[in-house]
């Protein structure tokens, strides 16, 4: 309870830091996740956005400039289509998703809450240690999404969980709150979905390192389901 | 032009990442991390979830995660525990929530609501 004297201060030892931030030109519901991994991540920092003249190896530069090795970096195109970067900066590893099927926090679906700022429990699925790709996001998702220990913005309690799933040859993300540690849970959110598209051994660029063929883009998605419209009348005629 | 069906070869440099990895790592202990890789927990008697090609359905799908979360919190918390560290907030510890109190209240309204209208329903 309260009236116990305060512990002494531990060392908070490990210095992680992860720049959080954006594109120009991104959806509302993009925006809306960036927020939530703000909430979630107290060792997170912010930017504003980035111009989309840029070239993206100046993520590096900024990253440096606010003091952060890691970055979670949200690419806009077309205004719909959203893009998740992960990186190690400035030594590398990246990686780039496609991010589908989200859902915010801000949802009302989700019961679940949680403190600003506990640590997470971090959930991997058996999948994350079959394949080297795999194995590389994994180690790079702990190190991002795990809050530091004592670090001085975290709660000293646990009450939610983080799964990471891999199915269908994509990750699906998953927040939620420990209600009662006997393992009864309710879902906080976000909800997101990464498809991997490519992994590179620098940060933002150099030579790559996986390729994801089963990795369709969205452009291409959206044209053959056009292409499929126009052949409807040809198809009748036949 | 070129011929509609090339080959496309895809990179998978499984040295280069396996090389990748061993200069991320850290040597930091287990409570700076707290990952736990499960499989999914048991589930419920009574309910019927088979294996098979849940991802489709929602429902399952959703069922599976849940289950993956219980599992490690399962395994994570007595792991805490043992390491002497107390993981349940205390009651009268208060701090600010990742969702404020506003939205909780409308979560709980729709809640509410939602119910109200299936008994009308009846």
């Amino acid at each position: 309870s309260s009236d116990e004297p305060l512990p002494k201060i531990k060392k908070w030892i490990n210095k992680e830091r992860v720049l959080v931030f954006s594109s120009r030109g991104v959806s509302y519901r993009a925006r809306h996740l960036m927020k939530d991994l703000r909430t979630l991540m107290p060792h997170s920092k912010a930017e504003s956005k980035m111009d989309k003249k840029d070239q993206l190896f100046v993520v590096n530069e900024i990253c440096e400039m606010k003091n952060c090795n890691k970055c979670i970096f949200f690419e806009a195109k077309k205004r719909k289509d959203l893009y998740m970067w992960i990186a190690n900066a400035p030594r590398g590893p990246s990686a780039k998703f496609l991010v589908e099927n989200v859902h915010t926090m801000l949802e009302l679906k989700m019961t679940g809450n949680c403190l600003k700022g506990s640590r997470p429990l971090l959930s991997f699925d058996k999948n994350f240690d079959t394949e080297p790709h795999w194995n590389l996001l994994k180690e790079l998702f702990i190190q991002i999404f795990s809050t530091p220990n004592y670090h001085p913005k975290s709660q000293p309690f646990y009450d939610n969980v983080y799964t990471f799933s891999i199915h269908d040859n994509r990750i699906w993300f998953r927040n939620y709150q420990i209600l009662e540690e006997d393992g009864s849970l309710a879902e906080i959110g976000p909800r997101f979905v990464l498809n991997p598209i490519r992994m590179f051994s620098g940060s933002f660029g150099g030579p790559t390192l996986y390729q994801n063929p089963t990795y369709v883009s969205p452009n291409e998605y959206r044209r053959s389901l056009k292409q499929k419209v126009a052949m409807k009348y040809i198809n009748k005629l036949n | 032009a070129l011929p509609a069906s090339i080959e496309k070869h895809y990179i998978n440099d499984v040295a280069g990442m396996k090389c990748k990895l061993e200069e991320l790592k850290s040597n930091l202990d287990w409570i700076e991390r707290l990952d736990t890789t499960s499989d999914p927990a048991p589930a419920q008697p009574g309910t019927d979830i088979q294996g098979g090609d849940d991802i489709h359905n929602d429902f399952r799908r959703e069922m599976l995660f849940y289950r993956q979360a219980q599992a490690t919190v399962l395994t994570a918390i007595p792991k805490l525990h043992k390491m002497g560290i107390k993981t349940k907030r205390p009651e009268d510890y208060f701090a600010q929530m990742a969702k404020t109190d506003d939205h909780m209240k409308r979560v709980r309204e729709r809640l509410l609501h939602k119910q109200l209208s299936i008994e009308k329903s009846e």
